[in-house]
């Protein structure tokens, strides 16, 4: 059964349910900021979504809320209701919210020169995160299951970059194996922040469709979040668009991306640019017709 | 004292250069005191390897000391939050500014005077041979090399939590990611943070080598402890050329053996080319206080004393404004067309001049550091300073047995001037801090 047959099953528990989820972050000489403004989503098993929108949207905001990362305070997250595998997270505490960081709900961020321990091996950063969320693999297993990972996102000769530091490996190398470590815990959801922003376009490429070809394999949940509406068909199968901190379109990609209804999806839309002959202008969002 | 001058990278093959820069130091010393009766140099060093054995365990127990609370002390500090890091940040600065001799002897007269404990609870106990076993030789070198390592720890500590705090704000943070991945707090700290300040770490322990053996030779000379510190503190008082060059020449392999050891500590960084980097890592301050201790008395011997502060931190410096300079947005203006003098006008001179007045303070603060171990040590030298900076330095020259025993009875006066040095240098560094223009 594909990934996406199975998403679409009408009894399948959702993976991931917020109602009514507000972020708000504290300022000294200010008001505090709304950054996102009682938004609710669903996900199922299996599912993938993209969080769509401008840079400040709030979509980032909002999936890093999902295992509590956001520092509490400057942050101030409320909701009716945000469970995990029908457990809400916002009643958890550190030590429970530190067992389904990584092992539950697994990050990619955009920077992996960022998110890799430049001193470390990347063997040692794989092993660590198999260490912490697969008891399952014994320590004298590590290796060989950190080399098939490698295999799994595409890193060749897997055996011999055990041993490298990242600094000696391309980006694009780099946010494979943050993929790899995302990947090795097996967790239920991924949540792809912008993974391919620091990477040229054709690695973009290779990473989108790796994502894709990963979610297939391992009939994960993806949630990818991203402002550029033209790499996101492959991967999801829903999309919702965020606007200033609210959702205002959601749907099927493919009838969003072929059927816009909102103003601003259709203004984010005009901003992709296409290949071909006779292609319109690109126009910049009209930030007053989207006010009015 | 490198904790009041910008992080540098030392050059390559630095235990080397630093054996070769004894030796030649003290080859250079002879020569221009005309001093060319070498026999004199090994007579007048009995047992000095066996000493230098005893300052080599003492340094390296200080430096491991050091490193051990800098760490405990600086990540512990990272945990409390920002604001009480900086603070902490700051009381290593203020630690690393009180003038050794101030510690030494304040240790002394607490010890002695304030607990009341005889003198001879700081010297090891010996007893028939027959009675010498090994836990009792165990113990007495152990209470025997504990005080001036202890003592020696202080300084040394405080830099250490101050470059622990500092340093640890250059590295990456990967507190967020690391978070995200489910990785303990601790692991995060412990594993994570702490390795990639390891190399950081390895170079400030090198760079507090060059400065150790001016703290030996006050400290030693304070305890009359039998090392390599307390001998050339009698060259140093007696003038002794050859004593003195051969004290470059052996604090030389000493300082090579100690950073080729910490050379084994974990991770690398590059090493700095030029010859700033090459002259600057030298232990300057105590060839500085070499010659002072041969020249004759004037008011122009505190130019030596000037220009060692000024060699030892200039590569720090230097580094720090290429750095600068290579991040300043001129590409822009000479785009547009700017002249290269109204580029330097607009662009440069501004953060050129914070930088220069941010030397200055961080020189003048080492300088009046300097002047504190000089006078330590030298007291003589105490007359050519003018009278108000002589009335504040007189109190940290504790020569003669008089001076020993009304310290001993009565700290207040060693206590304030060494506060009020500490305070002076503190001040001088905090402006530094402040006019010193940060990386973009």
């Amino acid at each position: 059964m594909s990934a996406k047959s199975k998403s679409k099953s009408p009894k399948a528990v959702p993976l991931l349910c917020v109602r009514d989820l507000q972020i708000e972050f504290s300022r000294h000489d200010a008001e505090p900021l709304k950054a996102v403004k009682g938004i609710s989503l669903e996900l199922k098993p299996g599912e993938s979504l993209a969080l769509v929108g401008e840079s400040g949207s709030g979509k980032s905001a909002t999936a890093l809320s999902f295992a509590r990362l956001l520092p509490e305070p400057p942050a101030h997250i409320t909701a009716r209701q945000m469970t995990l595998n029908g457990h809400e997270i916002l009643e958890m505490k550190e030590r429970e919210l530190r067992a389904i960081r990584g092992k539950e709900i697994a990050y990619i961020f955009q920077e992996p020169t960022t998110s890799l321990n430049p001193v470390l091996t990347i063997r040692t950063q794989i092993a660590e995160a198999l260490a912490l969320h697969r008891p399952d693999v014994s320590k004298a297993g590590r290796d060989d299951e950190i080399v098939k990972w490698l295999d799994k996102v595409g890193i060749v000769d897997s055996r011999k970059r055990l041993h490298a530091y990242p600094h000696e490996l391309s980006g694009g190398m780099q946010q494979r194996v943050m993929i790899a470590m995302a990947l090795c815990t097996q967790p239920k959801l991924l949540i792809a922040d912008e993974p391919t922003t620091a990477l040229d376009v054709t690695i973009q490429k290779q990473i989108m469709d790796l994502l894709a070809q990963l979610r297939r394999d391992l009939d994960m949940s993806i949630i990818l979040i991203t402002h550029n509406l033209g790499i996101i068909r492959s991967v999801v199968d829903r999309v919702a668009v965020m606007f200033r901190g609210e959702i205002v379109e959601t749907g099927p990609v493919d009838e969003v991306l072929r059927n816009p209804q909102h103003a601003y999806t259709k203004a984010l839309l005009a901003c992709v640019p296409r290949m071909g002959p006779k292609q319109p202008r690109l126009k910049a969002i009209d930030y007053a017709v989207l006010d009015a | 004292m490198t904790s009041l001058q910008p992080f540098s990278l030392p050059p390559r093959w630095l235990p080397l250069r630093l054996l070769l820069g004894g030796i030649t130091a003290a080859a250079a010393l002879l020569l221009f005191f005309k001093h060319q009766d070498l026999n004199a140099l090994s007579v007048s060093a009995p047992g000095l390897w066996m000493r230098c054995g005893s300052s080599l365990l003492v340094l390296t127990v200080a430096l491991l000391l050091a490193l051990c609370i800098g760490v405990l002390v600086g990540l512990g500090a990272r945990c409390m939050g920002p604001r009480t890091e900086m603070f902490i940040a700051f009381l290593g600065r203020a630690l690393a500014c009180v003038p050794v001799v101030v510690l030494a002897w304040g240790f002394i007269s607490g010890w002695i005077g304030r607990l009341g404990w005889p003198v001879e609870s700081l010297t090891p106990a010996y007893f028939p041979d027959i009675q010498d076993s090994w836990q009792i030789m165990l113990a007495r070198t152990l209470w025997e090399y504990l005080a001036p390592a202890l003592i020696m720890a202080l300084p040394l500590s405080g830099e250490m939590i101050h470059a622990v705090i500092t340093d640890g704000r250059a590295v990456l943070d990967l507190d967020f990611s690391l978070r995200a991945r489910g990785v303990p707090k601790a692991s995060r700290l412990w594993r994570h943070h702490l390795n990639q300040l390891l190399p950081l770490l390895r170079v400030r322990l090198q760079g507090l080598c060059l400065i150790a053996p001016v703290y030996l030779i006050i400290i030693e000379d304070a305890l009359r402890f039998m090392g390599w510190g307390g001998w050339l503190a009698q060259s140093i008082r007696a003038s002794d050329a050859s004593g003195i060059a051969l004290g470059f020449a052996s604090g030389g392999a000493m300082l090579a053996l100690l950073c080729t050891c910490l050379q084994g500590l974990r991770g690398r960084l590059k090493t700095a080319g030029g010859f700033v980097a090459t002259l600057a890592w030298q232990p300057w301050l105590f060839w500085g206080l070499g010659m002072l201790a041969l020249l004759p008395a004037s008011s122009l011997l505190w130019l030596i004393l000037w220009m060692a502060v000024l060699m030892s931190g200039s590569a720090g410096w230097h580094q720090t404004w290429n750095k600068i300079e290579a991040e300043l947005p001129i590409d822009a203006a000479r785009v547009c067309g700017a002249s290269e003098l109204e580029i330097w006008r607009t662009h440069i001179a501004a953060v050129q001049f914070r930088m220069l007045a941010a030397w200055i303070c961080s020189l003048f603060a080492q300088t009046l550091l300097g002047i504190a171990a000089a006078c330590a040590l030298l007291p003589r030298l105490i007359d050519e300073l003018n009278e108000p900076l002589a009335h504040i330095y007189r109190p940290l020259a504790i020569a003669s047995v008089h001076d020993a025993a009304q310290t001993l009875a009565d700290p207040t006066a060693l206590l304030q001037s060494g506060g009020g040095i500490a305070l002076a240098a503190l001040c001088l560094i905090q402006l530094s801090r402040i006019v010193q223009p940060r990386l973009f």
